[in-house]
């Protein structure tokens, strides 16, 4: 047996014929469609992901094609990973106050946690489906405003429900002279 | 609509009103001591005053040098209580204003007289002017006041004028001016127009106004006898209790406390409006029965039944036919009731008349006249107001009952001024006796749900 | 000294001193809004109710004096019922748009909620409509929406700045704050409204969507604007962008108070205005190697004895700590002898307190503490004319100019420029974009803003106060001893330095 042994270790290409047999196994069995492939024909095959899945995220809108976003900077407190930049101004609509002249994610920073989308108060921020994004430049990874509410993918059905119906039932007691501004 | 709905409206727009349209006949049961010569032409006029026996306290006290003490413990000893709703002793109220003179003392005549259901003082100010500056000359003299203002009502005008002519008359007859009837006092009277909000009928609410600024009643302490107009030592009274002070020099103090009961004494005009045959002012000795009332005013109109009165002007609370069985008007038995005998504005209701309503009615009131200052006033008013609104326009939630119970008591108690617990307290009021009328408003909008 | 008891706790504190902040100073919060130390007390948002031993009504603290044997109770049920619904009726008619609202993070009404509140509102009928983003001109923007009425802004406008140009108007739950017919406020101390105010209302147009307040840390400081030497707090996020100064509470100074004009300054410290990085004749350079050039110029002038030649123009708003080292090393360690600087006495000679109030005429923080250090090393100061002159006739041909900040010295600084020509090396030490512009051919070298300095200030009473400092928003930019230290290091390398710096040059 001793010699056995010592035979084996010293001719390791017994080992080497082993490891090709299972890798042989796999080709054949592979090829006739015994096991299940793990790869796919990407991109003309692609994977379905849980509804839950968190891609590039998506800003919303209010029916008048106004960004929903008030900037209340909250997605950017919440953040853990402090990618959202945002700077705040006076509406051009006389009717809003606030809302984002800047809002911009920092894709590579990003790490889809959906914090963002939990802290938002006025649903303005989605995580997307979308998760094929690739450039040249990281600078290029700093998506703004345009990408992340009219990119062509949302086809632009991404409506906030904050927004979607009015759902103050307006009743006749008070009547007032003042204009509410927001 | 109701009467109380009628002066409410009355009282939301300014409007310049003309001399009074009241029978003012005695009827039996009354006991006239203010408004004695009510009836006399030409009473609200010097001369004819003065033909009824009028300045007669005045000259009584300045002429002999009176004590102040004295004239205080007269005061006092008839234990006249006052008439504007509180019913603080008149004589303690005196007594507070420091006897020292460093500061100059001020005494005001609250006729600002806006509650709901009350116009008592408005037969004063027209008819007896005189009996109002006589008694305010001689409080002033007791107080050691040199100045002293009478802030009427804004949409008193006719009242304005003729309480205007009467100081000017006082002015030439010499009962007012420099070193009056040579006694050394001297002593100068104004009239104040108000601009028509009812907090300026506050005692503080009234010296901030007068003081220029916005009618917001002050922080007690310190108190208007301490701190008052112009932060010396003020004296505020309402008018009639001005207009007892002559009778009660004149006829002393013991002859006032015959009348009444020992803690209610003399006599309190009656505002008596609402569903009764003769609506109308009437003098009624404290003590007597509410049936006295009723009968001198003819009455339930139209022989309907009696349902319940709000004793003291609209920001008393309620009181249910039954309970007036056996009360007297004096301030403890509506007190016992758990209500109060307030400024005397007495407001009939008949069966056929909706509680809810009332209560809705007075809340438009308490809303609009709220002035803004404290929190659970500014803010509990509209949502009293609210609530009860939902409860009208049939749109209430079962627990709405609750909530409106519990609004009015985290307003009561919890402000400056009392305005808070005159709306507060009222609806707490009627929710405990009629609680059947805002259940059935309840079972009316069941089924129908609303979002606000 | 008084023996008050809350919640059955005895505690010793001055008598007459108001119950909430006597609470306060021994730990235990009495929520309120409507109350505040400097303001007369006004009683009306009946949030700080008590419970007074003998007394079945609850009452409010804030009209409360201690006196010996007050008994009160903020613990009990009565209590915190009264408070929860007190805020609840501050709520029903607030429109709550905390994410829009600037005040969010410092907002009374967020604070109390959090702690006193009903969570579930019963109110669902309409609120009351009122104007919002009300224009009150350069400085202010008012919600009316938003405003609890406690009227801490009508009161300070009334008792403070004295212009009563704030009121309250209508009554009832239709009330409103306002100026009359929403005329802009002008004075300087309007934007103490802002601070001052609990909730929402009043916002700062400065500050307007800047920043949420709870990214910003916060450093104390003291204001240089004037020689009044207010207290504040320097608000910042992460070092690198200063916000807004904020007044800090010193009764002997400024009390709870500070002016607009003070708080305008810091826009002097961000990047914008700044110089930030050292520069000779429009090549930017590190710090470090435009001290080797100084030192090298100083160098030969002292080596050759000729030190009166050199010229040292100071500004009196360097901190002492900043003066003891200028003087230190120049005067005392090389025997330089011509320092020049405004007219310093005069100065503080015609300071008057412009408007009665803070504001005062001599715009440097540091005056008297600049004459105290002439006096203390025995400087004789010179006035700018004659630095002037001697540039003129080319007596100086190494000037240091030392500190303006913003545009002070303009006038001053403006004819030191004019008289400078290519004899005389000139080195401005300065934090300012615009001073370092103005003296296109000096040698920049960046110094701290005023309110990153760690130093003390001496102010017009004569008041020392400390700066703490902490704040660095530059790498570059080095404090006035640090570039001293380097300057001395550099100036005392051996020569062989010298000749490799030469050979770089």
């Amino acid at each position: 047996m001793k010699l056995l042994d010592s035979l084996t270790r010293r001719f390791y290409f017994v080992t080497a014929l082993k490891g090709l047999v299972m890798t042989g196994r796999h080709f054949i069995f592979n090829l006739v469609g015994i096991t299940k492939r793990h790869t796919i024909q990407y991109p003309e095959q692609r994977r379905k992901y849980s509804n839950r899945f968190m891609g590039i995220h998506v800003l919303t809108k209010k029916p008048n094609n106004e960004i929903a976003c008030t900037a209340c900077m909250l997605c950017a407190t919440n953040c853990p990973a402090e990618c959202i930049h945002i700077v705040a101004a006076e509406s051009p609509n006389p009717k809003v106050e606030k809302y984002p002249a800047v809002y911009e994610i920092d894709l590579m920073r990003c790490v889809f946690c959906g914090f963002c989308e939990e802290a938002c108060p006025v649903d303005a921020i989605r995580m997307g489906r979308d998760y094929e994004y690739a450039e040249l430049s990281e600078r290029n990874f700093v998506v703004g405003i345009e990408y992340l509410m009219s990119r062509p993918a949302l086809k632009g059905r991404n409506v906030s429900i904050y927004h979607e119906t009015d759902k103050v039932v307006k009743s006749d007691f008070q009547v007032s002279d003042f204009k509410k501004a927001s | 609509m109701s009467m109380t709905a009628s002066l409410i409206k009355k009282t939301s727009h300014h409007r310049n009103w003309g001399p009074m349209d009241l029978d003012l006949t005695a009827q039996p049961g009354e006991t006239r001591l203010l408004m004695e010569h009510v009836l006399v032409p030409g009473i609200e006029r010097i001369d004819t005053y003065e033909s009824k026996g009028g300045y007669q306290a005045l000259k009584k006290v300045l002429q002999s040098k009176m004590d102040r003490e004295q004239l205080i413990k007269e005061v006092q000893g008839s234990s006249v209580r006052g008439r504007g709703g509180a019913g603080f002793p008149t004589g303690n109220k005196w007594n507070f204003v420091p006897k020292t003179n460093d500061k100059p003392h001020y005494l005001l005549c609250n006729a600002d007289e806006s509650e709901p259901g009350t116009f008592k003082d408005r037969v004063l100010l027209e008819r007896l002017p005189h009996m109002m500056i006589e008694g305010m000359i001689i409080g002033s003299y007791a107080i050691q006041a040199a100045k002293s203002y009478v802030y009427i009502r804004g949409e008193y005008t006719y009242a304005a004028e003729i309480v205007e002519i009467a100081i000017q008359e006082a002015y030439n007859k010499g009962y007012l001016g420099k070193n009056i009837l040579g006694s050394g006092f001297s002593h100068d009277m104004y009239l104040h127009r108000g601009a028509g909000a009812y907090i300026c009928g506050e005692e503080t609410g009234l010296i901030s106004s007068l003081e220029g600024k916005k009618g917001w009643p002050k922080l007690k302490p310190p108190f208007p006898a301490v701190e008052g107009y112009l932060r010396c030592p003020t004296v505020v009274n309402n008018v009639e209790t001005l207009a007892c002070v002559p009778w009660i020099v004149n006829n002393g103090a013991a002859a006032y406390a015959k009348y009444g009961t020992p803690k209610s004494t003399g006599t309190k005009m009656f505002s008596v409006s609402g569903d009764v045959n003769r609506p109308g002012v009437y003098e009624i000795e404290c003590g007597k029965s509410l049936r006295t009332l009723l009968d001198a005013c003819g009455g339930i109109k139209g022989g309907r039944k009696l349902k319940a009165v709000i004793p003291g002007g609209s920001s008393a609370p309620i009181v249910t036919a039954k309970e007036c069985e056996d009360m007297t008007l004096d301030y403890e038995s509506i007190a016992s009731k758990g209500s109060m005998l307030g400024s005397g504005g007495m407001i009939f209701l008949d069966e056929t008349r909706d509680v809810v309503q009332v209560l809705k009615n007075l809340a438009e009131f308490y809303h609009d006249e709220s002035c803004g200052q404290c929190t659970p006033c500014r803010e509990g008013t509209g949502w009293v107001l609210k609530i009860l609104h939902s409860f009208t326009e049939k749109q209430a939630r079962a627990e709405d009952l609750k909530l409106l119970e519990a609004t009015s008591n985290n307003m009561i108690g919890r402000t400056i001024c009392v305005l808070a617990d005159s709306i507060a307290m009222p609806a707490l009021s009627y929710i405990q006796k009629f609680p059947e009328e805002f259940h059935a408003y309840l079972e009316k909008s069941q089924g129908s749900s609303f979002h606000g | 000294m008084a023996k008050i008891t809350i919640n059955g706790k005895e505690f010793d504190v001055d008598a007459g001193k108001n119950l909430v902040d006597a609470a306060e100073e021994n730990g235990i919060e009495i929520p309120h809004y409507c109350y505040h130390p400097g303001l007369s007390i006004a009683g009306q948002c009946r949030m700080c109710v008590v419970e007074q031993e003998g007394n079945p009504k609850l009452q409010i603290a804030c009209n409360m004096r201690c006196s010996e044997g007050l008994k009160v109770r903020t613990d009990t049920e009565k209590v915190q019922e009264a408070v929860k619904w007190n805020l609840e009726f501050h709520l029903i008619n607030h429109p709550i748009d905390c994410p829009i609202c600037d005040q969010a993070g410092e907002c009374g009404l967020q604070d109390y909620y959090m702690k006193y509140g009903k969570y579930q509102s019963e109110m669902r009928e309409e609120k009351v409509l009122k104007e919002k983003a009300v224009d009150l001109g350069e400085k202010i923007v008012l919600d009316k929406e938003r405003c609890i009425l406690c009227g801490r802004c009508v009161r300070f406008t009334q008792e403070i700045s004295k212009t009563a140009a704030l009121g309250i108007y209508n009554r009832g739950d239709r009330s409103v704050i306002g100026t009359v017919n929403d005329e802009p406020m002008t004075d300087n101390y309007q934007v103490n409204t802002v601070d001052i105010c609990p909730v929402g209302a009043l916002t700062s147009k400065d500050f307007r969507f800047e920043q949420r307040v709870w990214f910003l840390d916060e450093v104390e400081s003291i204001c240089g604007g004037c020689s009044k030497g207010c207290n504040i707090f320097v608000h910042h996020k992460s070092g690198k962008h200063i916000y807004r100064l904020k007044p800090r509470y010193n009764s002997q100074v400024n009390e709870h108070w500070m002016c607009d004009i003070g708080r305008d300054t810091y826009k002097n410290s961000n990047y914008d205005r700044r110089l930030t990085q050292a520069r000779l004749g429009g090549i930017e350079m590190p710090t470090a190697e435009a001290i080797q050039i100084w030192a090298a110029d100083l160098k030969t002038l002292v080596a050759m004895e000729q030190t009166d030649e050199i010229g040292i123009w100071l500004s009196p708003e360097l901190t002492n700590e900043e003066l003891e080292s200028v003087f230190k090393l120049f005067a005392k360690e090389w025997g330089i002898s011509k320092f020049f600087s405004e007219n310093v006495s005069a100065i503080v000679a015609q300071d008057e307190a412009i408007d009665g109030l803070l504001y005062r005429k001599d715009h440097y923080p540091n005056s008297a503490g600049f004459l105290q250090a002439t006096k203390t090393y025995k400087i004789k100061l010179d006035s700018t004319d004659s630095l002037v002159d001697q540039l003129d006739k080319t007596k100086i041909r190494h000037l240091i100019i030392f500190g303006p900040e913003a545009d002070r010295a303009k006038t001053d600084n403006s004819r030191i420029a004019n008289a400078l020509t290519h004899q005389t090396f000139s080195v401005l030490v300065t934090a300012q974009l615009s001073v370092a512009e103005s003296f296109p051919q000096a040698l920049g070298i960046p110094s701290l803003s005023h309110l990153e300095k760690s130093g003390s200030l001496t102010n017009h009473a004569g008041l020392t106060q400390e700066m703490k400092g902490g704040l660095k928003m530059f790498r570059e930019a080095l404090s006035t001893q640090d570039i001293l230290a380097k300057l001395e290091e550099e100036y005392r390398k051996p020569l062989d330095s010298d000749r490799k710096l030469e050979a770089r040059l």
